[in-house]
């Protein structure tokens, strides 16, 4: 009898370990069957006629989620695209950027996942995107709609990939985006003038600008910055040295770095240089104790309600500013340039909007896409918000000066080629790397030497993985 | 006696320190939460005229009537099975003696200090494959498995403690395992149910991790706890009160509940710590 | 419902005798268990093994993620701050916890059931709200600075959650205030299953309130300060909501933790074999303390 129980019994213990070990390794080689790369649209595509296809449900996923700002635009284009097809329903999603960009290539690769997203361009993002099949090549729409009119080359440049996800800059055309986005020097011209500076003779090289913000500070009480910023999610100060760093070095060669061009480098003298005039901001005092605490679109609020004398960040932030201040009491300025004469900052367009690859309804997309950003209707929105649409031949409304600046502040810098891209695009970690070592920079726990270097490592690192 | 009763006071104003340090926090948010971000709240600001705008706002902005709705389809329905798995799991355990049944308690009991954070990566990659990310069955599957640890514990407890004159009668009656169970024993353990049941809920409803590794891809299957994450993460140029009556929001049903029945939830959790 | 129609005679035993019915009963708990709980863990051991992006197919590379794990100073760094969250999740709550029994077993209050149910109060609540209920209490125009400077202390104004020094010890005190009930609650409970003869004992004995303490309370509640230490040490090495929720292991990397850096890993840099690697370290971590946490804490109840 108990012999019998105790063979029954290491049966069912076999059997149990057997199925444990079945369920945890039932994984095999992991990723064993990735969804195919093959775009959902063959053959023609079409642009019209999407009434005749019965329901359409459209989940889209953005971080344009400021308000005043691009969020509005969206919201009434949507909306006048529905009233257009009333077969389709649009369903928008706002999303923080680091909430968005962190989940979204799970959440296209579920099935529930959103028909249109914004991405972010770069290797973090964009590259895994398409390295997964994930979303679907651009190019026959492009073809279709005359979308090749919208952007100069190198702006079509930052949404291409090889179909493997390596090589960026090259390849077809992933992505469209919205408005054409920098990082400007937004000036309290009231608070200025009341300080003794004319805010019409603003510095017009980049020594003569960091001469001033010690005038200012000299001159300010002590407890108020110079300028209001925020870096809570860590990308504050990475605008803010685009522009400082594009006074040292040329904007080809970062462009360059970002995209991996092969000997490129980002430990060179002049960088370790721009970053100690960065360190030099903080250490002199020109910014707000707080500015670890508080988000980037928030510390643009608290420009708006008149702390600071400068903000240095997005134009997606103007209309925040402009309602704020008053449109009147606004100066909106690209950096000064250095010695090069070359008006340059760290600027690109939005985000990248892509197409998944497992929506049902590419087409309507596609129209949803060239609805947003070329239609008349559209622009007239966008700058309606103080956003600056980008495509080429977009013209601001004369009567509207504040807008008139923001807009010629963008096209001062895309000009002059000088849209410096974004410099965490460089690696997948770069986000994280830049993020963490800008907080150690400004609160002097590493130096600009040791920062570069670090900067540079995991770049290295990236670009041995790519080869 | 002057002595004495001045460490009683002592002892009375520790105590009641405490016990404001614990309900603080809770406080200060509520009373952010019932100004509106107009009022420039610092510090701490008692609501001269409260106002329920902040709610509103949050609750329809947030989209918390999908989060609640999600979070309490979660929260049931692993409560309900996990309470069914344990009855059973802890009535055999309980009552009946068994090979190896030392060892697979031991192996169950494990759950209670288990990392779990360390299984949320091939969950994720797991119900993708089955398809069944994204789904309210992603979040209760796992979460039962983990209840279920606590559940038996607590309930092997319970039936070890019934007297088992009881149950022998009913046997030499003729009752199988399964009527004694349903008949004689489940009818006393009312107590013991309702505070795991109290426990599982108050754990399933506050968990985050899972809910932001498995369901963040569909807004209609987020719970409350991921809401409020997006919500304070998105909330334009800080509305701290907005934020506030959010997570006040959140945190409400399970208050309340606690606060009901306090004393099942801090005997559970009391017991099971001392029995371990 | 005779599932033993062929144990009808054994229904004649004493209650207690083996059984193997007992296996139906386990069965449906113990697959969710095995299958959602343990299950999953020995996966992310195997994932461990390869080199994967989570989307394309993996790479199997041995340990070497385990080598790179070793060598990394963020996961260094990570199981350092986990270790000094341990002080204030585990340490500090234990000692306020005893320091009240110590008063609590002297001075038996009246109405402990309305204490109770606030001190417990902090466990019942989900951890994103906390994270928000202590952002604002440390934020710049909140209830901490504020407060410092009414009493003059303004230059100690800070941003908490977002300085070098002060983060980590801010997420502490956080990590303080939810443990402590739980321990004060935990020990008055237990101390009063100790006998009072054994108090009156030492008293006849001539003991003070002190040696009282440390030799009649301390030992007694021997079980109840291991099972505290279990639980608090577990609570902060699996630390996750609340940084996460707070400063996302910010500035620079001063809070990071071991399992915000495997959810990074995995979910943003996509690195899903690298993140199971930290995953299992920090699983045999977790493991490894509360078995020596027992096991140094001395016998166990049955």
């Amino acid at each position: 009898m108990s012999r019998r129980i105790s063979g029954t019994r290491r049966a069912l213990v076999a059997a149990a370990i057997a199925a444990l070990v079945a369920a945890a390794g039932c994984g095999g080689t992991p990723g064993a069957s990735p969804s195919s790369n093959a775009p959902s649209s063959e053959g023609a595509v079409k642009t019209s006629g999407f009434d005749t296809l019965g329901p359409v449900n459209l989940t889209i996923w953005s971080y344009d989620n400021q308000d005043p700002g691009l969020e509005p635009v969206l919201k009434e284009l949507s909306g006048d695209f529905m009233k257009q097809y009333p077969n389709v329903k649009i369903t928008m999603v706002f999303k923080s950027f680091n909430d968005l960009v962190n989940i979204v290539p799970r959440a296209l690769a579920s099935d529930d996942g959103p028909d249109i997203t914004e991405g972010n361009q770069g290797y973090q993002t964009d590259a895994q995107l398409v390295k997964a099949g994930l979303i679907v090549p651009l190019d026959p729409y492009i073809k279709a709609y005359g979308w090749d009119k919208w952007y100069s080359p190198s702006t079509w440049s930052i949404f291409q990939w090889t179909n493997d996800g390596k090589t960026f800059g090259q390849g077809p055309k992933w992505g469209v985006a919205q408005t054409g986005q920098n990082v400007n020097i937004y000036v309290n011209t009231k608070k200025l003038s009341e300080l003794g500076f004319d805010p019409n003779a603003m510095p017009t090289k980049f020594d003569d600008f960091n001469q001033m913000l010690a005038d200012v500070r000299a001159k300010l009480p002590k407890d108020e910055p110079v300028i209001e910023a925020g870096n809570q999610e860590g990308y504050g100060f990475i605008h803010m040295f685009g522009g400082i760093q594009a006074a040292y070095v040329a904007p080809q060669d970062v462009r360059d770095w970002i995209m991996h061009v092969p000997g490129s480098t980002w430990d060179s003298p002049e960088t370790v240089k721009a970053l100690e005039t960065l360190q030099s901001w903080g250490k002199n005092g020109y910014l707000n104790d707080d500015y670890n605490a508080i988000k980037n679109d928030a510390s643009a609020a608290e420009f708006a309600k008149g702390k600071g004398v400068f903000w240095i960040g997005g134009n997606w932030d103007s209309a925040i500013i402009g309602q704020g201040l008053g449109a009147d009491n606004v100066k909106v300025m690209p950096f000064p340039p250095g010695e090069s004469g070359v008006t340059a900052g760290i600027g690109s367009t939005s985000g990248p909007w892509h197409i998944s690859s497992k929506t049902k309804y590419p087409d309507v997309a596609a129209a949803w896409l060239n609805y947003i950003i070329s239609s008349p209707k559209a622009q007239e929105l966008m700058f309606s918000q103080q956003q600056i649409p980008s495509v080429a031949g977009a013209k601001a409304p004369s009567t509207e000066p504040y807008l008139g600046q923001v807009a010629s502040a963008w096209q001062a810098v895309e000009g002059d080629d000088g849209l410096m891209l974004y410099t965490d695009w460089a690696s997948p970690t770069m986000y994280q790397t830049l993020a963490s070592n800008f907080q150690k920079l400004m609160a002097d726990k590493t130096s600009p030497q040791d920062m570069a270097t670090a900067v540079q490592d995991d770049w290295t690192k990236f670009d041995d993985s790519l080869k | 006696m002057t002595a004495g009763r001045y460490d009683r006071v002592v002892t009375y104003a520790v105590l009641t320190v405490f016990a404001i340090g614990a309900i603080y926090p809770a406080l200060s948010i509520l009373s952010l939460a019932l100004h509106t971000k107009s009022d420039l709240v610092t510090g701490f600001a008692f609501p001269t005229h409260p106002k329920l705008d902040s709610f509103r706002a949050a609750w329809d902005q947030a989209d918390f009537a999908t989060g609640f709705k999600s979070s309490f389809i979660v929260a049931a329905a692993v409560t309900a099975i996990s309470a069914v798995l344990s009855i059973g799991t802890g009535y055999a355990f309980g009552t009946m003696r068994f090979r190896g049944d030392q060892l697979v308690f031991n192996v169950m009991l494990l759950g209670i200090i288990f990392p779990y954070e360390a299984t949320v990566i091939p969950l994720y990659y797991d119900f993708q494959s089955f398809g069944i990310l994204n789904t309210y069955w992603a979040l209760i599957l796992p979460q039962v498995g983990q209840s279920v640890a606590f559940g038996t514990f607590w309930m092997r407890a319970f039936f070890l403690s019934t007297p088992r004159g009881l149950t022998e009668a009913a046997r030499i009656d003729g009752a199988g395992t399964f009527r004694v169970l349903t008949s004689v024993l489940l009818p006393q353990a009312r107590p013991a149910l309702l505070t795991m049941c109290a426990l599982v809920f108050t754990y399933t409803w506050n968990e985050f991790l899972l809910a932001l590794v498995l369901v963040s891809g569909a807004p209609d299957k987020q719970t409350a706890p991921l809401t409020l994450s997006f919500f304070a993460g998105a909330t334009r140029a800080g509305d701290p009160t907005k934020v506030a009556a959010a997570a006040v929001l959140v945190a409400a049903p399970i208050v309340i509940v606690y606060i009901v029945l306090q004393r099942h939830f801090i005997r559970g959790m009391l017991a099971g710590a001392i029995k371990e | 419902m005779t599932k033993e129609g062929s144990r009808t005679r054994r229904s004649n035993r004493a209650p207690g005798e083996p059984r193997n019915v007992a296996w139906l009963y386990i069965l449906p708990g113990l697959a969710f268990y095995a299958l959602f709980t343990l299950a999953p863990l020995l996966h992310t051991l195997e994932l461990s093994f390869f080199d994967w992006d989570g989307l394309t197919v993996g790479r199997y590379i041995g340990i070497d993620n385990y080598r790179e794990a070793f060598s990394d100073p963020l996961v260094r760094d990570s199981f350092r701050h986990s270790a000094e969250l341990v002080v204030f999740y585990a340490v500090i709550p234990v000692i306020l916890g005893l320091l009240l029994t110590a008063l609590l077993t002297r001075h038996p209050v009246r109405g402990f059931t309305f204490y109770r149910t606030a001190l417990f109060l902090p466990q019942m609540i989900a951890g994103v709200v906390v994270a928000q209920a202590w952002v604002w209490i440390y934020a710049d125009q909140g209830p901490l600075n504020e407060l410092l400077r009414t009493i003059g202390l303004g230059s100690l104004a800070q941003p908490w959650l977002g300085s070098f020094t002060w983060a980590l010890p801010a997420i502490g005190v956080i990590g303080t205030w939810v443990t402590y009930g739980l321990c004060m609650v935990l020990f008055v409970a237990g101390a009063q299953k100790i006998p009072t003869s054994l108090y009156d004992a030492a008293r006849v004995d001539g003991a003070g309130a002190v040696r009282e303490f440390f030799a009649v309370t301390l030992p007694g509640l021997r079980n109840e300060i291991v099972v505290a230490f279990v639980l608090t040490t577990i609570n902060a090495l699996r630390s996750f909501d609340i940084i996460y929720n707070t400063n996302q292991g910010g500035p620079g990397t001063q809070t990071y933790v071991p399992a915000l850096y495997m959810y990074q890993n995995a979910f943003v840099y996509n690195r899903v074999g690298y993140a199971s690697a930290i995953a299992v370290i920090l699983a045999v971590a977790i493991f490894a303390l509360a078995f020596l946490v027992v096991r140094f804490g001395g016998q166990e109840e049955a």
